[in-house]
């Protein structure tokens, strides 16, 4: 299994071969297959993909936050060269304030019964260590740092007090407050106005210079990652099927999917008249078909797609891709 | 003659405004769309429309005639609706065909071939025979949306209003319910009033578009015109902040702009504006002057826009409108920031 | 949609509630265990061959034996008739007595919910007025007013249960009437009536069904403890509470007498818990 864009140094965030099962019919099913992807530090890479793709179970797991009956049964991650195992204590402990997360929800992964300023000061002083008057002064500059004005005052606010945008940014520095190495992103911006999400998205690619961050970024929205990332890995069916520079991949794709995503949606550049749905359905885990499990709805499918699992190989530049016919998908 | 209008419709909850005189009309064939963010009021002028929600001030006109307080049920049948939420907009539990088969038994529709009607609803969303027997449950959130979309069409209506129709669903769905849409329009005449906050979306089906900021029609023009040379710089706002797969530059956001009042502060790193709608700064944003609601934001802001609200009127001679005092300058004059590094 | 969900079902089965109320072993145990307590006390008080009134005063108080399988009490009567019969009043009354509190209950909560203003404030301030008071005692003092016996019984519950329905019905619906597809249902043109029939009820009525299975139990305690009073079922009518005060001075010497009845009382509130569980489990919609 190659293994796309290690960083050379092995600093940053590595996940190699993560496999993560569920509970199915007769045994367990596979929600995530031997997914790889690396992110160096100051570098954002995304995960896109449907429902069903196994996409968040991928950053949950990353994390150490996948739900009970799930299980993570094979793969590793590394966080500047040191392992992070998946369960037991340590998992937790190892990744407090150097991985962090970001969700969608805000209103919920923030305490409505807290201030702003006292979930922020509670990072930097239990995580980070942080006597009383640094924990003080880094609130309020890490507020200024995601771009909430009058720190002072926003720091006693309630979060039902903020904006969606200024929930979006006060979680942001919640997460950063421990100066964490990588910061992880489950569809941040989904949730958002357009408007604000332009500035969030911003914001977060900013961040990730500034404080060096490795960061992964999960969205369904094609766009929006390519805003955001340099690299990125379609996931479908709990595949990654392709891997590559996101600009190159957008023009042009070599999995079908991903072809197949591009043709489907609305874009405001596109000269198509009508969006084209990709035909059929995705597969529910467990009911996987042999082989490649895009090959049901695919175009280009032949027989040979069908025996045995696709090898994910390297086709040029830094560019990894899962299928039989790459060569022959057409640009969109 | 237009088929369903909304005429100064003011809508106001307690102390809030929600709508404030906006006027609107959809025409049997054709689609229009309606463009805003959260607290635009986009969804209330829709419910208003349906007949959901009655305005404080204005009326709803259908083919020309006022609709009265309690629609009858042959005014209901002509005007339906489609949810945005696949899995809270189907009766748990109720079989798809019964639902189906009751809306035609209420209007008197197909009597004595109900269910063979039933059929034909759900070909015509291209879902097959069996899905009458079941549950909602057993359906993906395309599928439900698909339902949703044949349970307005039992009732004949002469215009479907969709309220974002498609957010809530992956990329690769909407684009099969989106071609229903499109379908709906061209095979059946029917007038469809689509809204959303996505521009592609409405780019993809509608050829008028009407922009919402809080309360107000700020913006009508043909799609092509809108998306090509908008006259309202919160529209241009909007255009700029859509992500794109293939940016030509690097896409922007509106910055150097006032800021918004609540968090009118200089020096800050990443001081970019933030279009003042109730929801984004509910407790902190001072009561609206009389100026444009625009104002605080703008980035063409005069001290005329802090005095006098400009109305929604023609730019240059055509039927296309703006609500600017600078509507006959291009708004294309705003240059996109590049993101601040 | 970033739900991190354990994959659902595909375009799969239609299968109704009554196939998945076979699925919840709570509910099959609980019916299993009142079946049999319905058949016992149906069918049992015939079989043995005695009438529950019947006096045997050679033979008072005495115990367990072939002839009598639990003893017979301090007027030679025998236990296990008195018992099964007794429970068949019980249940009687207890099914009986939560009728009218539950449909009226409901449709009232229905109706306040679903139309709120004016309506909606007097229904709840006469909830609040009647939850404020301690259940019993109201109890107990309506029945004193309306006399003791199963029709007092009947009429202290009409006017004092009905509010948990209302109360459950109600904020359900509240939640139910903003949903779309009532929307959607008002939009198609159905009448208020057919909307809150065939929309609204049958998805808010699920949780009052779940609490008819407490309440039946609430009320067959209360009627025991008004037997136990002297209130309640009058003699000579066998009846659970009747028999548990009547065995009360024998506690020390034949404890089964006041036992036996309670126990009986027990087994019957586990059974209509369990199928209350069961049911809660099968009506939530998927």
């Amino acid at each position: 299994m190659t293994d796309p864009g290690s960083p050379a140094n092995g600093s940053g965030l590595q996940v190699q071969g993560l496999t993560v099962t569920v509970p199915a019919a007769g045994g367990r099913a596979e929600v995530v297959h031997d997914v790889s992807f690396a992110a160096a530090h100051g570098e954002a890479i995304g995960l896109v993909g449907e429902s069903g793709s196994g996409k968040s179970m991928t950053l949950r797991a990353t994390m150490a936050l996948l739900p009970r009956v799930a299980s993570a049964d094979a793969g590793t991650v590394v966080l500047d060269g040191q392992p992070l195992p998946f369960e037991g204590r340590r998992a937790r402990t190892l990744r407090r304030g150097r991985i962090a997360l970001v969700f969608q929800d805000a209103a919920s992964a923030l305490d409505p019964v807290r201030t702003v300023g006292s979930q922020i000061a509670e990072v930097a002083q239990h995580v980070a260590g942080l006597g009383r008057a640094d924990t003080r002064a880094r609130t309020l500059e890490l507020l200024e740092l995601v771009g909430i004005r009058d720190p002072a005052w926003r720091a006693r606010s309630y979060p039902h007090e903020l904006s969606g945008g200024m929930r979006q940014r006060a979680m942001l520095a919640v997460a950063l407050a421990a100066q964490p190495a990588a910061l992880l992103c489950d569809e941040p911006t989904t949730a958002l106005d357009v408007t604000v999400q332009a500035q969030v998205l911003a914001l977060i690619g900013e961040l990730r210079h500034r404080l060096s961050l490795a960061v992964v970024f999960v969205s369904h929205d094609l766009a929006v990652i390519r805003q955001v990332c340099e690299q990125v890995s379609v996931m479908y069916a709990g595949r990654i099927v392709e891997t590559g520079p996101t600009a190159a991949i957008l023009d042009r794709p070599r999995h079908p999917y991903t072809r197949g995503l591009l043709e489907a949606v609305v874009d405001l550049d596109s000269s198509r008249a009508m969006p084209e749905p990709i035909p059929g359905m995705v597969p529910e885990p467990g009911s996987l078909p042999p082989g490649c499990p895009f090959a049901p709805r695919c175009p280009l499918a032949g027989p040979e797609c069908s025996v045995a699992e696709i090898p994910f190989e390297p086709i040029g530049a830094e560019r990894w891709v899962a299928c039989l016919h790459h060569d022959l998908v057409p640009a969109p | 003659m237009t088929t369903l209008a909304a005429d100064r419709i003011t809508v106001a909850f307690g102390e809030h405004v929600a709508v404030d005189d906006v006027s609107l009309a959809v025409d049997a064939g054709a689609a229009v769309g309606l463009v805003g963010e959260s607290g635009s009021g986009k969804t209330t002028v829709a419910r208003v429309l349906c007949g959901l929600l009655t305005p404080a001030s204005g009326v709803v006109l259908l083919d020309g005639q006022r609709l009265p307080r309690r629609r009858s049920v042959a005014q209901r049948r002509a005007v339906q609706m489609v949810f945005q939420d696949p899995f809270g907009s189907l009766n748990p539990r109720r079989r798809v065909g019964s639902m189906l088969t009751e809306l035609l038994h209420v209007h008197g529709l197909a009597s004595g071939a109900e269910r063979a009607r039933a059929l034909e609803l759900l070909e015509l969303v291209g879902l097959p025979g069996t899905a009458l027997d079941r549950y909602p449950a057993a359906f993906s959130g395309g599928q439900r949306q698909r339902i949703a979309i044949a349970r307005a069409l039992a009732a004949e209506p002469r215009i479907v209003i969709a309220d974002e129709p498609v957010s809530a669903l992956d990329v690769s769905v909407q684009a099969t319910v989106l071609r229903v849409f499109a379908q709906l329009r061209t095979e059946l005449d029917i007038g469809l009033l689509l809204i959303s906050h996505n521009l592609a979306v409405i780019r993809v089906l509608c050829e008028t578009v009407a922009v919402m900021y809080l309360g107000r029609l700020v913006e009508t023009a043909t799609t092509a015109e809108l998306f090509d040379d908008p006259r309202h710089p919160y529209t241009r706002a909007l255009l700029d902040a859509v992500p794109r797969l293939r940016p030509a530059a690097a896409p922007g956001v509106l910055a150097g702009a006032a800021v918004a009042p609540a968090d009118a502060r200089a020096g800050s790193p990443l001081a970019t504006a933030v279009p003042a709608t109730p929801a984004q700064e509910r407790s902190s944003t001072p009561p609206l002057t009389g100026g444009c609601p625009y104002a605080p934001v703008c980035p063409l802001v005069q001290q005329i826009c802090r005095e006098q609200a400009p109305a929604l009127e023609p730019v240059g001679t055509g039927p296309r409108r703006a609500a600017c005092h600078f509507r006959d300058e291009p708004a294309s004059r705003i240059r996109p920031a590049a993101v601040t590094s | 949609m970033t739900a991190v969900s354990v994959p659902a079902q595909a375009f799969g089965r239609g299968p109704s509630a009554w196939r998945r109320l076979g699925q919840s072993p709570a509910l099959v145990a609980g019916l299993i265990l009142l079946a049999a307590i319905v058949g016992a006390v149906l069918i049992g008080p015939l079989l043995t061959g005695y009438s529950p009134n019947q006096q045997d005063t050679a033979n008072i108080l005495a115990g367990p034996s072939g002839a009598h399988w639990l003893g017979t009490d301090q007027l030679g009567r025998d236990e296990l008739t008195r018992l099964l019969d007794a429970g068949r009043t019980d249940l009687r009354v207890g099914v009986l007595a939560v009728l009218f509190p539950f449909f009226f209950g409901t449709a009232i909560g229905t109706l306040a919910g679903y139309y709120g203003g004016l309506l909606d404030t007097v229904v709840m301030r006469i909830v609040d007025i009647l939850v404020a008071f301690p259940f019993y005692v109201l109890i107990i003092s309506l029945v004193f007013v309306v006399g003791p016996g199963t029709r007092g019984i009947y009429i202290a519950f009409a006017i004092v249960d009905w509010v948990v329905y209302a109360r459950t019905v109600r904020s359900t619906t509240l939640v139910v009437r903003e949903s779309d597809y009532v929307a959607a249902a008002k939009l198609g043109g159905l009448s208020d009536a057919r909307i809150l029939l065939r929309h609204v009820l049958p998805n808010t009525v699920s949780q009052a069904i779940v609490y008819i299975m407490s309440d039946v139990v609430l009320v067959i305690v209360a009627i025991v403890t008004l037997g136990y009073l002297g209130l309640g079922v009058q003699p000579p009518t066998p009846d659970w509470g009747t028999m548990i005060s009547e065995g009360q001075e024998f506690l020390t010497t034949h404890w089964t007498l006041s036992t036996i009845p309670g126990l009986a009382v027990a087994i019957t509130g586990l059974s209509l818990s369990l199928i209350g569980d069961g049911l809660a489990d099968a009506l939530r919609p998927r």
